[in-house]
């Protein structure tokens, strides 16, 4: 990495416990936000590929009727390991812990987080917390069987190892908890001088709504999580019908959170395109407080619709019509943005540049996932609906085609700041169609399967729904082809792309003045901020800075 | 910032503590009276019981834990995040309520459509 | 790293201070006040689990709140409120500059949080004797209402148990900062946050007592 003119954070780093000779120690002790979060980034794909794996078999064993390649049993087990890796391990920390905590400090002019050691302890309780949830599938009757939501009572009752699982969903809220309260706090503190609220990069706007998320929720499903430990061991019977307990107080505590979570995975995400689409349409984003203002919507509004993931679960008819009225308002701050991102591209020379094909592609498939949820947020329709392929193939495109997608547009539009380097922009697009393709070949079928009928989770099916099976089957293929292809493509510029220089894409944020890849601390001077975050003028930036050196020491 | 970092360091009395101590000993000695002078429904004892703790918690948050004396910033969190919470538990007691009065508001319309 | 404070200046001249993140009393201040608020979620939530069944079983626990050991319960609570006191007044000492009288408070504390403890002991001993624990055969033939009731007491007092001794363990900390030096009447604020987190331990008490001891 010697190559840069300059030295990087690859190469001079703060350690926690002083100094290491040892390469490995220098990267797994680092306080670096840089390096945590290339930590995290990586563990996390690596689990990424995992569930995408057990995913394709998935798609593989239900791609004919019938038994083929694993039991009922092991195919329950598969898809619990799926979501709760997918959901756990990948999503949750997914763009905070890993893009966040790289770009957070870099965006609002500081040299790293508040609190660099709880950074990486983060890190640390977030392995350890995959390593037991791992570890769970070697021991006795192997990985949990319940569906990721834990549900009680079968989650009281089912013999495999619950309890570890569990007991590992607890230890990653922990260390999503940690990485909210440093968010938080580094965004209350240490922002440069002069850059009120008002005048942040909207990606930092969507990690603060994100971070109240981790603190006020997680703590939530952390306790009822334990109680159903607590089921397990001591026998309590909080959800347990048979000693007076009520299982629908558990999916009620359950959701309380895991609701809001999904705002909590979407925001950054959302503020990530905002970030794109003012770069590639080189012009000033239109309605920025209102998208800034309708990141902090979301995620209050957020906190009141749990509701609508129980509408068959017996809770009263009177707060199911108020679940469902209050989820129809989360569209309005979604709508807003929108909206706004839209009107942006408006009248504007695009450069379709991949993040930007990235973005725009996500565009349709939230939009496909987000009105389908409104289908499914009215009462009498969900009630048809629910637990079938419908609400799979809804918040697949939500979840995947929202947030995942943005976060390889993400990817795609740091990666020269976070490499130095450049991929090439030819196969990032051919990868990019080829995802798409087959994204929507995979999971537009599940929609007509569901609306016919086909209940989700299940093992095998009724001979009428083979069809739409061998389209999501074939699709899945692809799917996972092009997300092979675009990390080809990425490790190929990483290898040997041509370098990138600092401002390759023309950005105005501040983590474009600065050399890439950053240096330790980031930045040699730091600028007084009295200016929006997008500011063009006819095309370019008005601000273009060097805070790279110290001032006064340019000549040197 | 500079104005930050010394309103950080307010002075801190040892008698505060002290006052604060005696009204909470007061408040809980209350606390402790009630069941023996005055036997209530439940209602109203817990609505009583509360009531004090309330006062109890305002206190300390207030002067043991600082916030009387910090920046506005900690109180609209506190505030904020106890908005959060109390509108779970208001959704919660819709809920609970309603399920053990079912179709109250079905009944209601029809009574009077 | 940084001793003297770094400094920039805007277009009209004005000097403003950059926030050294390594030395920054309001920020740990304030990530030490989101640590207390994931805590009172976490109460919140066991409390709002307590509202739930108390609303179906609301005679069942007046008649068993009526069983528990109010005398027991009402001297932790005193216990709880002095050692709240004795907290507090070893930051002020400690900000006075009396660093031997700020040691004397956190010792002071520390023996009444093992009076609490123990006097906990004794009183979960009893019921424990008594066959009344979670999963208990005597507990179950007591009906849906008890096992629920005194399911709650057990989880939110262990809970609450078990904040008591990370609070000790704390308070040992402390103390061996403190004698290294690192804990100084200018450099206080893990001691505060210590202080904040007795008195949060204090404040779900103050909820506790007579959630389960006083609503006969």
């Amino acid at each position: 990495m010697n190559t840069f003119s300059h030295t990087s954070f690859y190469d001079k780093t703060h350690t926690v416990f002083g100094h290491h000779n040892s390469k490995i120690l220098q990267w797994i002790f680092s306080i670096d936000h840089k390096r945590i979060s290339l930590l995290y980034l990586f563990v996390m794909m690596g689990f990424f590929l995992v569930a995408v794996c057990l995913a394709l078999s998935m798609r593989l064993e239900l791609f004919s009727p019938g038994q083929d390649i694993m039991s009922p049993e092991r195919y329950n087990q598969v898809f619990t390991l799926h979501g709760v890796i997918m959901i756990f391990l990948f999503i949750v920390p997914g763009i905070p812990a890993a893009l966040g905590n790289f770009l957070l400090p870099l965006q609002i002019g500081a040299r790293d987080v508040s609190f660099p050691r709880l950074n990486l302890l983060s890190w640390w309780v977030y392995v350890a917390g995959a390593l037991l949830a791992i570890s769970s599938l070697f021991v006795g009757d192997g990985f949990a069987d319940t569906g990721w939501t834990f549900y009680a009572p079968y989650s009281i009752k089912t013999g495999t190892n619950v309890v570890w699982a569990l007991g590992a969903a607890f230890i990653l809220g922990l260390a999503s908890i940690l990485t909210g309260i440093n968010f938080v706090v580094t965004i209350h503190r240490l922002r440069a001088p002069g850059m009120t609220f008002f005048k942040m990069p909207l990606f930092v706007w969507g990690l603060y709504s994100t971070a109240w998320i981790q603190i006020l929720a997680t703590p939530i499903v952390g306790i009822s999580l334990v109680m159903v430990i607590f089921e397990r061991v001591f026998g309590v019977g909080f959800f347990d019908p048979t000693k007076g307990g009520d299982p629908v107080l558990f999916e009620h505590m359950f959701w309380i959170y895991s609701h809001p979570a999904v705002y909590l995975m979407i925001l950054p995400a959302f503020g990530i395109a905002s970030e794109i689409i003012p770069t590639f349409c080189r012009k000033p984003i239109f309605g920025y407080h209102s998208i800034a203002v309708s990141s902090a919507m979301i995620a209050g509004i957020g906190y009141l619709v749990w509701g609508h993931h129980m509408f068959t679960s017996g809770i009263s008819e009177t707060i199911k019509l108020i679940f469902s009225v209050l989820t129809f308002f989360v569209a309005i701050p979604t709508g807003v943005k929108f909206f706004d991102w839209i009107a942006t591209m408006y009248k504007a020379s695009i450069e379709f540049k991949a993040p930007m094909i990235w973005a725009v592609g996500t565009f349709v498939t939230f939009i496909i996932g987000g009105l389908t949820g409104l289908i499914l947020g009215t009462v009498g329709v969900d009630v048809y609906f629910h637990d079938t392929y419908f609400v799979v193939a809804h918040f697949h495109y939500t979840m995947l085609g929202g947030v995942a997608f943005l976060m390889f547009a993400g990817f795609h539009y740091w990666f020269p700041k976070i490499t130095g380097r450049m991929y090439s922009e030819k196969h990032a697009k051919y990868a990019f169609f080829t995802v798409f393709v087959g994204f929507n070949l995979l999971w537009f079928p599940m929609f007509l399967a569901g609306a016919f009928g086909m209940p989700r989770r299940y093992f095998d099916y009724l001979p009428e729904f083979e069809i739409y099976h061998k389209f999501s089957g074939i699709g899945a293929l692809i799917f996972a082809t092009g997300i092979i292809y675009m990390l080809i493509t990425l490790y190929r510029g990483w290898r040997y792309g041509e370098l990138a220089g600092p401002n390759p894409w023309n950005a105005t944020t501040l983590e474009w003045q600065i050399p890439s890849p950053p240096q330790l601390e980031n930045f040699g001077t730091i600028p007084y901020v009295d200016f929006q975050p997008y500011e063009y003028i006819n095309g370019e930036p008005v601000h273009k800075m060097d805070l790279g050196v110290k001032e006064g020491n340019k000549d040197a | 910032m500079e104005l930050h970092q010394n309103e950080a360091l307010h002075p801190i009395k040892a008698s505060t503590y002290v006052t604060v101590f005696a009204l909470l000993i007061s408040l809980t000695v209350l606390t402790l009276v009630q069941p023996l002078v005055l036997k209530l429904a439940l209602a109203s004892t817990l609505s009583i019981q509360l009531g004090i703790a309330f006062m109890k918690a305002f206190l300390i948050v207030a002067y043991y834990m600082h916030i009387k004396s910090n920046t506005p910033l900690f109180r609209v969190l506190i505030y904020g995040s106890l908005a959060i919470l109390g509108v779970i538990y208001i959704i919660m007691a819709i809920d609970t309520y309603y399920r053990y009065t079912p179709n109250d508001l079905f009944q209601l319309l029809q009574k009077e459509g | 790293m940084h001793n003297q404070p770094e400094i920039i200046y805007d277009k009209q001249g004005n000097a403003h201070v950059i926030v050294d993140y390594n030395d920054d009393y309001i920020g740990a201040k304030l990530g030490f006040w989101l640590f207390l608020f994931t805590e009172m979620m976490i109460f919140g939530s066991m409390f709002l689990i307590y509202a739930f069944y108390m609303f179906q079983f609301s005679d069942t626990f007046v008649q068993y709140s009526a069983t528990l050991n109010v005398k027991m319960g009402g001297t932790n609570t005193f216990i709880l409120l002095v050692s709240a006191l004795t907290m507090g007044l070893s930051l002020v000492r400690l900000r006075q500059g009396n660093v031997e009288g700020a040691k004397k408070f956190i010792w002071a504390t520390i023996v009444l949080a093992l009076i609490f403890l123990s006097i906990k002991y004794f009183e979960w001993s009893a019921e424990i004797h008594h066959g009344i624990y979670p999963g208990s055969p005597t507990l179950k033939s007591m009906g849906d209402g008890a096992v629920m009731f005194f399911g709650l007491y057990f989880v939110i007092t262990g809970l609450h148990g078990i904040h008591i001794i990370l609070g000790i363990g704390a308070m040992i900390w402390v103390l061996g900062l403190v004698r290294k030096g690192k804990i100084t009447p200018t450099k206080f604020v893990v001691l505060e946050n210590t202080a904040l987190y007795w008195d949060l331990v204090h404040l779900v008490w103050v909820f506790v007592f007579p959630l389960f001891y006083l609503i006969h």
